[in-house]
């Protein structure tokens, strides 16, 4: 188990920094930088910059150098002093903008993940082993549609209800009176008034497609020679669904920890937008549109790390689950 | 004769598949002894296992028993109750649930698919004594052991926290045999428990099942398609064909003077060392029909060295009992013996 830890651990550390990379060439792939866009944001206004204005502009956020100097500055200012770099647009360090974000991107995202597992696991189950049944084929029909609907298309859908039935628009995750209020019951009851709308938004996807990964494993695992084997010796009929094929179909739907994370992560940044939430989604949106590249490459970092970090324990649930896995088939 | 321990009669078992219906077990009427080993013969798809698990009652959802009864007659027997027909029991009924892995002990084809990978052998061995015999953990534990021990595993103290992929196919088929023998059953049934396994395996789990019946004096259903088998383990042979017993004899009678010609078409194409040197081997012309498409008459006349056109193509050939429990379903016996 140790080993299988390590080897594990190793492979994040590689992947980080495969991500880094292609993270970073990405982000500059657009022609220009940080100044050009502060140029024609100039432009607009009427102000022209001169080339020697540009030029000095450029020395001070250290986009001066090629490529690779950048890159290399910026992977060893984080991994040496921990220093993300300076945001351009908020002048503020990248660290500062991030991390009162942070905590709601990765709490909305857990509460959504678990919130997800809940719906999912139960109506999977009940719809593999009542296969063509009216439920079956009316939870088969609903994830269709759901697995189909983008995130941000049912997010419009939401605030058009909102208006033309209340009035008013749900966004954020707290209202005025309570967003700088300390934490207690009434503002905790605030927040889940308001974060059932991003949860639905955002896990209705994953909810369809993890239902679907339930029923599909399950429905395999159904018709096994085990599962006749284990009905041939006695075993009742609901202890044999929960300790044989259940446990083996519970394998895909834990790794799913490592897609399913990223999917909301992605999901946040455009409904985050729309539904104007304080999470990383909408300013790492503006970071890219104005080619604020620290501020950009740091939060897109900080996603990959939280992802690879799920996959991680996903891969850690896995060896605890499956003897193959832990065992490495040995024999 | 005395009374059996097992009756199956006028089963019918039959799959809705997308082509249609097929009737996989068609009419089949057995029975099985006390003490005694009935091995149920014939070629792949004839509907051997079908009716092995109609009498437990295992059929997938895509298939039905659509008639006939399955006595069990061992709580008359042992004169615990009364016989009782295993289809017309309600699927919670307690008897069912004490004739799976009670009474009657299985074994399958594929041991290491029979057993779920992901727990130890002991956890599954486990499971079942406690749910038949009661025994506290620590006490299922031991016999555990002991049952490994008994199908002849190696280190059983150790061996019963292994998993099922870290054995060898022989030793997951022990392991399922020890399950099976668990609450003592008075029936074995084996589904071609030796087919997925090499030869020398095949030869220590039949010597294994051998000894476990002299020992336990239990019954033993034995499917199988191997003459070698059959010729090995078998008191009495019932030969099928496409979903019909066409056959019954005891073991002796069947290899010295078969009746059906079927039958002696299936002795006759296996190879005996010596004689068959430098000759083909004899095989039986044609492929096993497709249930979904039965010959009119005797579904073997089409492959039938002896069959008889204008009859056996038309009607349905008679069951003929030469008595003593041996029968052929045939028309060229018709005047020997009584019609069934």
């Amino acid at each position: 188990m140790v080993r299988y830890l390590g080897r594990r651990v190793l492979y994040m550390a590689a992947t980080l920094l495969a991500i880094s990379l292609v993270v970073f060439v990405i982000i500059n792939l657009p022609p220009g930088d940080y100044v050009t866009a502060l140029q024609s944001r100039y432009a607009v206004q009427g102000q022209g910059l001169n080339p020697q204005d540009l030029e000095n502009l450029r020395v001070r956020y250290g986009l001066d150098g090629n490529l690779l100097q950048q890159y290399w500055h910026w992977f060893t200012q984080i991994v040496v002093h921990g220093d993300l770099g300076m945001s351009f647009e908020h002048e503020k360090p990248v660290a500062q903008v991030i991390a009162p974000r942070l905590g709601w991107t990765i709490a909305v995202s857990v509460i959504t993940l678990l919130v997800t597992w809940a719906l999912a696991f139960p109506i999977g189950v009940y719809s593999a082993v009542k296969q063509h049944s009216a439920g079956d084929y009316a939870v088969t029909t609903v994830g269709f549609l759901g697995l189909a609907t983008p995130n941000f298309l049912i997010a419009l859908v939401f605030i058009y209800f909102s208006v033309t039935w209340f009035g008013s628009v749900p966004s954020g995750l707290c209202s005025p009176e309570w967003c700088d209020a300390a934490w207690n019951l009434g503002k905790l009851l605030d927040l889940l008034g308001h974060l059932w709308i991003p949860m639905i938004v955002i896990g209705t996807g994953g909810v369809a497609g993890l239902v679907r990964i339930i029923r599909n494993n399950l429905l395999d695992e159904l018709h096994r020679p085990y599962v006749t084997a284990a009905r041939a010796r006695g075993v009742p009929e609901g202890a044999l669904l929960r300790r044989y094929p259940l446990r083996v179909a519970l394998n895909p739907f834990v790794s799913t920890i490592g897609w399913i994370l990223p999917l909301l992560l992605v999901g946040d940044i455009v409904v985050g937008q729309i539904l104007s939430l304080p999470t990383l989604g909408p300013i790492l949106l503006g970071s890219l549109k104005s080619q604020d590249m620290y501020l950009a490459g740091s939060i897109i970092m900080v996603l990959s790390v939280v992802t690879v970090i799920g996959t991680l324990i996903s891969d850690l649930l896995l060896g605890w689950l499956d003897p193959r896995i832990r065992l490495g088939h040995q024999r | 004769m005395e009374q059996p321990l097992l009756e199956i009669s006028g089963l019918h078992t039959s799959f809705d598949t997308f082509d249609g219906k097929v009737r996989a077990v068609d009419g089949v009427d057995l029975a099985v002894h006390p003490g005694k080993t009935l091995c149920v013969v014939g070629e792949s798809g004839c509907g051997k296992s079908v009716t092995a698990r109609s009498i437990l009652r295992l059929i997938e959802d895509s298939g039905s028993i659509d008639a006939g009864t399955v006595t069990w007659n061992g709580d008359l027997i042992d004169g615990t109750g009364e016989a009782f027909d295993v289809l017309t029991l309600d699927p919670g009924d307690k008897r069912l649930q004490k004739l799976r892995g009670g009474d009657v002990g299985m074994i399958f084809q594929e041991p290491a698919a029979s057993l779920l990978q992901l727990r130890t052998v002991g956890a599954q061995l486990v499971e079942t004594l406690r749910l038949h015999t009661g025994l506290d953990k620590k006490a299922a534990r031991a016999k555990a052991i002991e049952l490994l021990d008994t199908v002849g595993i190696p280190d059983a103290a150790r061996r019963v926290d292994a998993y099922p992929f870290q054995l060898s196919g022989g030793m997951c088929q022990r392991v399922m045999i020890a399950i099976a023998l668990c609450a003592n059953p008075s029936l074995l049934i084996a589904d071609e428990p030796t087919t997925a396994l090499d030869v020398t395996t095949q030869a220590r789990i039949l010597d294994l099942i051998r000894s476990l019946q002299a020992e336990h004096r239990m019954a033993v259903m034995f499917i199988t398609h191997d003459l070698g088998v059959v010729a090995e383990l078998a008191d009495e042979v019932a030969v099928m064909y496409l979903g019909r017993v066409v056959e019954r004899a005891s073991v002796e009678e069947l290899f010295a003077d078969p009746k059906h010609p079927y039958t002696k078409a299936l002795l006759a194409s296996v190879p005996v060392l010596g004689r068959d040197r430098g000759r083909d081997l004899p095989t039986i012309p044609g492929a096993v029909p497709s249930p979904l498409h039965r010959p009119s008459g005797c579904s073997f006349h089409p492959r039938c060295a002896e069959a008889i056109a204008g009859t056996c193509d038309v009607e349905a050939p008679p069951e003929v009992d030469f008595g003593n429990g041996r029968t052929a379903e045939c028309v060229l016996y018709e005047t020997e013996g009584v019609r069934a």
